[in-house]
């Protein structure tokens, strides 16, 4: 399925955030911990560019269960994936999932790029209208 | 990184690639009032210029010890990391597999936090998916520096405007030099 997905740089990538720790929220600020990888270099991400506020929120019920309803994400277009020298595994397992990939195994390293990740992501507030019933 | 010199009473810029750092305990007042205080002494080898006329340099026999007082971090930190450590005592915290945060790290972090010089403000903290913990100072997306606190390691990262910089260095009694000038830089260039 994966080369049959179509995209495009300008593409969005969501990825869910949990902790509000790694965010700044009254300066509008994604810090990089919000993308760094786990141990198996695996950074896991949602193409969301062909579908409404509306289902992005409902993937991360969906996806990432806990007490309460996720609120926050980060936004990234694929070019600026791409920028970061990173690549995208277009793997839709389940649907509308990726994954961004090709993590250096430094943590410097990879501290960097997700600093780089993070200055190019838009902050994203859960409105109370795209919670689920 | 700019002081004030007791002698001179003038703000100086010292060129920390010509200087070398040590701590320690005032044990004679030499200086007023600071008789059993925590301090980092910057011991210049190169010339010191004034900030605003920087072709002014002075004798370094002058100023041959810059005396920066160690901070106590404020207690909202310490309730800061207490709040990560019970945020985070489950592996998956994040929902992406992330390790728990071990509660070994707290010294780590505390030494580190009352080593930083009090010119340097509060970090943010945050937990790392490896279990790591965080200091950030984000200012803006094209201003941030981020050290991570590993048992023994610490790892940064620097956005500065164009400037990068990434490393990793020991950390045992007292932080690395090359940390405390980047940041340095990084909180002086800070519009």
């Amino acid at each position: 399925m994966a080369g049959n997905i179509k995209h495009s740089p300008d593409d969005r990538l969501s990825r869910f955030i949990r902790s509000k720790r790694h965010v700044a929220e009254t300066k509008r600020l994604v810090k990089l911990n919000a993308f760094m990888p786990p141990s198996n270099k695996i950074l896991s991400v949602f193409h969301t560019q062909r579908i409404n506020e509306f289902q992005i929120w409902q993937l991360a019920d969906e996806h990432l269960p806990t007490d309460k309803p996720i609120r926050i994400r980060a936004d990234i277009s694929v070019r600026n994936v791409s920028k970061a020298n990173l690549s995208i595994d277009w793997n839709y397992r389940p649907k509308y999932h990726v994954d961004i990939i090709g993590w250096p195994d430094g943590k410097d390293d990879q501290k960097a790029r997700a600093l780089e990740l993070a200055k190019h992501s838009e902050l994203i507030i859960r409105s109370n209208k795209h919670l689920s019933k | 990184m700019v002081s004030r010199v007791r002698d001179l009473d003038l703000p100086v810029s010292i060129y920390p690639a010509a200087s070398s750092v040590s701590s320690g305990t005032f044990l004679d007042s030499d200086l007023e009032g600071t008789h059993g205080q925590d301090y980092i002494q910057y011991v210049p080898q190169g010339p010191a210029r004034h900030p605003f006329f920087p072709w002014a340099s002075f004798s370094t026999d002058r100023i041959n010890s810059l005396v920066i007082k160690k901070s106590n971090r404020s207690e909202t930190m310490v309730d800061e990391l207490d709040d990560i450590f019970e945020e985070c005592s489950q592996a998956n915290w994040d929902g992406y597999g992330a390790k728990r945060v071990y509660r070994s790290l707290r010294k780590t972090v505390e030494r580190f936090l009352d080593a930083l010089p009090s010119s340097i403000p509060d970090p943010e903290l945050s937990p790392d998916p490896d279990g790591e913990i965080s200091l950030d100072w984000c200012y803006d997306k094209d201003k941030a520096f981020s050290i991570s606190i590993g048992r023994r390691e610490l790892t940064y990262a620097v956005l500065d405007g164009e400037r990068r910089s990434r490393g990793v260095e020991i950390f045992e009694d007292e932080i690395p030099e090359s940390i405390i000038i980047q940041l340095n830089k990084f909180l002086s260039d800070k519009t």
